[in-house]
């Protein structure tokens, strides 16, 4: 087992953007390419990352945690978590992805973006532009062209929702 | 470790959004399915240029081509004896006890062009999800399956002394240094002094075409 004892893990406080403190092992951030690089060439101690939900950065550190312990024993319990883990409305999904995107936390990114793909791809143009925040630069007549061009892609029950 | 509001005023629930970058919006685009990708194409021009892109295109090919369920590979079947395409799911090779396969729909089948001899169609190959084949022996057609797109390569089969060939053979295959996909055709009439290659590069004839997604 690793010697080292409670006393002598480094500890880390990230700041959300909320201006809530989260205490945590410095060990757990460095699954983080950002973080790491923080903790290991500026020596810091507390991190502010104002662009990130509290709620966001709670769901965070929940992943590294467990991810953590993952052990080839636990694989199962931890692919059932992770199915957990995106199993939130869409907004707070895209929250969760934007924030692993700043943070770089690569086999977690990965993750996230097949879940969002996953979770968009029955739904309708005009669901994508509102969850995107995307306005249309098209014309009416420049989308019919689409329509008519792959008329299988519109076919179908496609979702409307945003959620 | 533990959570520690450290201040006690009410937590702010308005929203602080990152603007999501085009980075991150190629990377969950390039998990998508080829169906939804052609009807997100019209979301805006940015997204359309996006994933009309030849790099977006590769991209995609190499996250599907390394599924590890093989979700999206197909598998195809030609029966000499009767000249009958057929095809199934890879990944029901794996984990069906019973595997179905199914006659495949291929372009220019069903509209007919193609009735002088029937069940004389071929693979001649498939590489990168184009598929490429010879209808009624002779004619080629490469056919990107899943935007449901195909173009038919023009003929030009080389004209010998004697009219008739005896013996010919077509290949299909990508040439990486050119990034050009290519059709190579033997013909002889029998006799080693006649024979002919002809290259067909499909850079030229298709275009963007088929290499849409």
């Amino acid at each position: 087992m690793a010697s080292s004892t409670t006393g002598e893990k480094k500890i880390l406080t990230l700041k959300g953007g909320d201006n809530e403190e989260f205490i945590l092992e410095e060990s757990l951030v460095l699954q983080s390419e950002l973080l790491k690089n923080m903790v290991k060439e500026e020596r810091v101690s507390s991190i502010p990352l104002p662009s990130i939900k509290s709620k966001t950065l709670v769901k965070i550190i929940e992943y590294l945690k467990k991810h953590a312990e993952l052990t080839p024993s636990n694989k199962e319990e931890f692919k059932n978590f992770e199915k957990e883990f995106v199993n939130v409305v869409l907004e707070e999904l895209l929250d969760i992805t934007v924030a692993v995107n700043y943070l770089k936390i690569n086999g977690l990114l990965e993750f996230c973006c097949q879940a969002v793909a996953d979770r968009i791809k029955d739904k309708s143009v005009e669901a994508v532009r509102k969850i995107f925040r995307i306005e249309s630069d098209f014309t009416p007549e420049e989308e019919s062209e689409f329509r008519k061009e792959t008329p299988e892609a519109f076919e179908g029950d496609l979702d409307d929702t945003t959620n | 470790m533990e959570q520690h509001p450290k201040q006690s005023k009410p937590i702010k629930h308005s929203s602080f959004k990152i603007p999501i970058q085009t980075e991150l919006i190629t990377e969950i685009l390039l998990r998508l399915p080829v169906e939804s990708l052609l009807r997100f194409r019209c979301v805006s021009k940015s997204w359309l240029a996006l994933i009309s892109s030849p790099e977006f295109v590769k991209a995609h090919l190499n996250i599907s081509a390394n599924n590890k369920d093989y979700t999206h590979h197909r598998l195809m079947m030609n029966f000499e004896s009767k000249y009958n395409i057929k095809d199934c799911s890879l990944s029901s090779l794996f984990n069906e006890s019973v595997i179905e396969a199914f006659d495949l729909d291929y372009p220019t089948k069903s509209n007919g062009s193609y009735k002088r001899f029937p069940n004389s169609d071929r693979i001649v190959g498939s590489v990168n999800g184009l598929i490429c084949l010879a209808m009624e022996d002779y004619d080629l057609v490469v056919w990107n399956p899943s935007i449901r797109k195909y173009k038919k390569l023009p003929d030009s089969r080389p004209r010998l002394e004697r009219m008739t060939y005896d013996f010919h053979r077509y290949g299909f295959g990508y040439d990486e240094f050119h990034d050009d996909y290519k059709v190579v055709g033997i013909f002889t009439c029998g006799s080693l002094d006649q024979v002919e290659f002809k290259i067909y590069s499909l850079k030229v004839i298709l275009g963007q075409v088929l290499l849409i997604v």
